[in-house]
């Protein structure tokens, strides 16, 4: 036993190109399911401990002013376990009325949602002082025991901050319009109700519930007010975006590790058929020798069984330890949590030790077709001489020359290696189609959202009850009203959260069809994609909706299924809201850069401008190109390693005619051409399958982003002659490299070979 | 007049430390239309000097002229064309391309020579006209060696050389086999060199070169020789 596993070392060793080629395919799928499902699980242990520890609120009631009456009666339901108040205030720095503050007032304690402290005093409901988001406090260069000045509604409020803090519920969040959130203009801050004597009569607007069972249910029927407005725990943007992310993390590692598997499989049937093939005599003799069968499939089984174990298990865990940290630091830019560690998910462990099982049983099966014969039969059979017929539709190939007829043959001759070969071309193209389609994809959005969506300079966002500063704006700015607000929408039993936008024209919002096309909205509503879906919602059907604090519902006929990048939800014009009763609020005002001096009133909260949003767009791309640089690198990897294994496993098969060839006369040139004709036409074969497989995959890809954001499919001209061009520039230079071999063909052994 | 003239031809094989002289000074004459048969055991060498005379290895010393032309001047290109031109080679295992027809084996001498035969006629000759559409699988051993000899003739080289062509077959095709060798010899005027360990075969030759340890043992010319039906196999 210890010389066959000698013997299997050195068989490894001398059929180097295949073996590595199973290595790394085992590598390659290990690594990236080992990396991704640590940093996904990771991320979500992380987050889950943390929304454990900070007792993140199962419910969030939001209302005019809740009374502690409406607290008592929630208390009172055996679901409800607690319930604190709350009130929220938006206010700006006082230095810089472009940064926005999110000031919380707290009633009491805060034992929902808490505040994870990072330096400072803990939070406590008598301790003066102010608890600053510690993300904004970086950006902004606080520290503990600065003061802070905050504009709240045209009061000023000075408070020193005694902690740095940390909110579940500011995981991620993002103002409106903004793709990422910034926080070096936007963040949030906690004050108890004793500290803030400069606010009379505090509006407590907001409730925080943690419970169990059908919470909206039981708040409605508590409260029994239809003007409040319930955003349950799965519906916040913090657990839903992080929650968005890791299904998208888990879905891209399964598609990847499913692709290099498959590509593993077939590379281990093609290099045992190969091992075992070129050993018949050597099986023949060891069995006329007195081997029995077991050692021999033991032996023979041994060779990828252990290729891929090795390389599955290094796969495995440099995967676990090196993958998780490129990936972190992206995610941390979006996502507000305490460090990021990996974690592996329980019992994925195992993926190695199924690979290793996985190549087993292929190996046995393959293994089976040569061992089974007895001594005599294996050998002195024909090994080499495969039995061949005429070519399926040969009038399609009969004006082919006799190289072409040759290589079509050849092709058709070994079908388990051509078709490999074509699998590994369709990887290739596939994944270099939708690495330039995923990146053209994301920069389209950025042109669709800012070039023909939102055509608009500027945003301001703020309270406009004053008409009179409301019209100097609008005049200042050529610009119009606009109203940005969330509705809860009921749709055959179906409800959910999504927003409703309320234009005045079409000049500065733009609506598109699924085709592309703008549309004119005149009448009823226009209702984004994803909302449609969601909702199962088709043209002509009547939707149902309110706004927060209302108890007033209405219903309007969808006349358009729009195409939205960002925003997912209602579009309405103002002249139609008008018509049907329904009130606009408007939130913000749209068009031109206003003067300076308008945009200093206290008034507005937050001043948009589109380079801004732009950019912060790019920061989001970041990761589509990380993507993208990882679709890349496994494109030419994929195609690099099974074109050349499959070429060497080609140039080995036919080594023994191409011999003949130059004993016969033929120049080496004529039968590089020839290896290289058929690379080029199996190329080919791969390029055509692998552009709608391309197409396909990045549909699947994109179809993994969250639902919050809709991006639609756009893969240029050029990504797809790029592909073509980089595969068949891969293909040529692999074909050109194994086709210098010929130059070393050892006439000799032509002759020899069967002896 | 002399087709092949070799002049103390030598070949040393190495393997690391270890030196092998497959061909010890070797000279000796061929002339031309002569049907030739090296004959020797295994080791003798007889497949060195076929090899180094086809132009697929090289001497380590001394000189073969073939028509004049020494071989050891002929760089790779040059070698490719007098392989292509001058020699027609027979193999023990055939080495037809399988994916390729029996005609298009023999027509794919076109590729590499303006002036071939015509390869139905050839084919009609070696008596496969009826299989020219049949892959070399589907052909017996016969059969197939009866293919590698039109692909060898169609050429219309000056030179066949023979690696045990009757090594892979039973006796009856065997000299079935060897019979056409020779007929096709006589009948196109070529000069066939046949190796072959079986020494019933040397009194069919024009001319016997005996090998041992790659020495020539003797050069025996045959003033009559047998046909190859007349032979003892």
């Amino acid at each position: 036993m210890v010389m066959l596993i000698r013997k299997m070392f050195r068989d490894v060793w001398k059929n180097k190109v295949p073996f590595i080629a199973i290595f790394l395919m085992m590598f390659a799928g290990n690594f990236i399911f080992s990396g991704i499902t640590s940093e996904y699980n990771g991320m979500n242990q992380t987050f889950h401990s943390y929304i454990k520890e900070t007792n993140l609120a199962d419910a969030w009631i939001e209302g005019d002013n809740f009374q502690s009456s409406d607290i008592e009666q929630l208390k009172k339901k055996s679901s409800i376990e607690d319930v604190e108040k709350r009130a929220l205030y938006t206010s700006t720095l006082k230095s810089d009325d472009d940064k926005t503050i999110d000031l919380y007032v707290l009633a009491g304690e805060n034992n929902i949602s808490k505040l994870k402290i990072l330096d400072g005093k803990t939070y406590s409901k008598n301790t003066s002082g102010i608890w600053l988001d510690a993300t904004f406090a970086k950006e902004n260069d606080y520290e503990v025991k600065d003061k802070i000045k905050l504009d709240i509604g045209g009061k000023t409020v000075e408070k020193e901050i005694i902690g740095l803090c940390y909110s579940p519920e500011y995981i991620y969040s993002t103002k409106n319009g903004e793709f990422v959130p910034d926080h070096k203009n936007n963040g949030f801050a906690f004050i108890n109700e004793t500290s803030i004597t400069e606010l009379e009569d505090i509006q407590w607007n907001q409730l925080l519930i943690t419970g169990t069972g059908n919470l909206e249910k039981t708040i409605h029927n508590t409260l029994g007010k239809n003007d409040t407005t319930v955003v349950l725990q799965k519906d916040h943007t913090s657990y839903s975006m992080i929650n968005d992310e890791i299904t998208q993390h888990k879905e891209i590692g399964l598609i990847f590790v499913l692709v290099f598997l498959f590509i593993a499989i077939l590379v281990t049937i093609t290099t045992v058929h190969r091992l075992l093939n070129s050993q018949r005599l050597q099986i023949g003799i060891l069995k006329s020798m007195g081997f029995h069968k077991r050692p021999l499939y033991i032996h023979y089984i041994s060779h990828s069984t252990f290729v891929c174990f090795v390389g599955s298990v290094i796969g495995w865990c440099v995967g676990y330890v090196t993958l998780p940290k490129l990936l972190f630091p992206i995610m941390e830019d979006m996502y507000i949590l305490p460090k990021l560690k990996s974690d592996m998910l329980t019992g994925s462990w195992v993926l190695p030790i199924i690979c290793a099982f996985l190549c087993l049983a292929i190996s046995l099966i393959v293994c089976h077709k040569y061992l089974k014969g007895n001594a005599a039969k294996i050998l002195y059979s024909n090994s080499i001489e495969k039995a061949y017929k005429e070519l399926p539709l040969s009038f399609l190939w009969k004006h082919l020359s006799f190289y072409g007829q040759w290589n079509m043959r050849d092709i058709f001759r070994n079908k388990l290696r051509s078709i490999m070969t074509i699998f590994g071309v369709v990887g290739c193209v596939a994944l270099l189609v939708s690495s330039f389609g995923l990146f053209a994809s994301m920069n389209y959005m950025s042109e669709w959202t800012f070039d023909k969506v939102q055509t608009y300079d500027t945003k301001v966002t703020g309270n406009f009850s004053d008409e009179e500063f409301k019209n100097k704006l609008i005049q200042s700015m050529y610009g119009e009203e606009l109203m940005e607000i969330s509705a809860e929408v009921k749709f055959d039993g179906k409800e959910e959260t999504v927003a409703f936008i309320g234009i005045e024209s079409q000049d500065f919002l733009r609506l598109y069809d699924g085709e592309g096309k703008e549309i004119e909205l005149e009448e009823g509503i226009a209702l984004s994609r994803n909302t449609a879906n969601k909702l199962g919602i088709e043209v002509s059907d009547r939707l149902k909706w309110k706004f927060p604090g209302s108890d007033k519902w209405y219903l309007e006929v969808v006349k358009y299924i729009i195409r939205t990048p960002m925003t997912q939800g209602i579009t309405m014009l103002k002249s139609e809201m008008d018509k049907e009763g329904i009130p606009f609020y408007t939130t913000s005002i749209i068009g031109e850069k206003p003067e300076k001096s308008l945009t200093n009133s206290d008034y507005v909260d937050s001043v948009q401008h589109k380079a801004d949003l732009k950019s912060a767009l790019d920061t989001m791309l970041n990761a589509s190109v990380m993507l993208s640089m990882l679709f890349l690198v496994c494109a030419v990897l994929l195609g690099g390693v099974i074109l050349y294994n499959l070429g060497t496993l080609s140039y080995m098969e036919r080594y023994r005619d191409m011999a003949t060839l130059k004993v016969l006369g033929f120049h080496n040139q004529r039968i590089r051409k020839l290896m290289i004709q058929q690379n080029i036409w199996l190329t080919i074969a791969g390029i055509i399958v692998g552009l709608p497989t391309g197409y396909g995959l990045t549909i699947l890809m994109l179809s993994t982003v969250q639902d919050s954001i809709d991006i639609s499919i756009y893969i240029p001209a050029y990504a797809y002659i790029i592909s073509i061009w980089g595969t068949f520039l891969l293909s040529w230079i692999i074909s050109r490299l194994l086709s210098r071999k010929v130059y070393h063909i050892d006439m000799v052994s032509a002759l020899k070979i069967d002896e | 007049m002399s087709m092949i003239l070799a002049k103390n031809a030598t070949k040393m094989y190495q393997s690391g430390t270890r030196h092998t002289l497959a061909l010890n000074e070797v000279s000796f004459e061929i002339k031309d239309g002569e049907f030739v048969v090296i004959l020797g055991q295994s080791g003798a060498g007889k497949s060195t000097l076929l090899n180094i005379l086809g132009g697929i290895d090289c001497l380590s010393s001394g000189e073969i002229l073939v028509n004049n032309m020494p071989l050891s001047k002929m760089n790779e290109n040059e070698l490719a064309r007098y392989r292509a031109n001058d020699i027609g080679f027979i193999f023990q295992f055939y080495n037809l391309i399988p994916t390729l027809t029996v005609y298009e084996n023999v027509a794919l001498m076109k590729d590499i020579k303006d002036d071939i035969l015509d390869p139905v006629a050839i084919l009609d000759r070696v008596g496969l006209k009826q299989h020219v559409k049949k892959f070399p699988s589907q052909l017996s051993g016969g059969e197939q060696q009866r293919v590698s000899i039109a692909r060898a003739i169609v050429k219309n080289p000056q030179i066949l050389l023979c690696d045990e062509p009757t090594g892979a077959l039973d006796s009856e095709t065997g000299c079935m086999v060897l019979q056409l060798i020779q007929d096709v010899c006589r009948e196109y005027h070529k000069t066939a060199i046949v190796v072959t360990h079986n020494a019933n075969i040397a009194k069919a030759a024009d001319r016997v070169i005996h090998m041992k340890n790659g020495q020539i043992l003797d050069v025996a010319v045959n003033k009559k020789p047998m046909s190859i039906k007349e032979l003892e196999w």
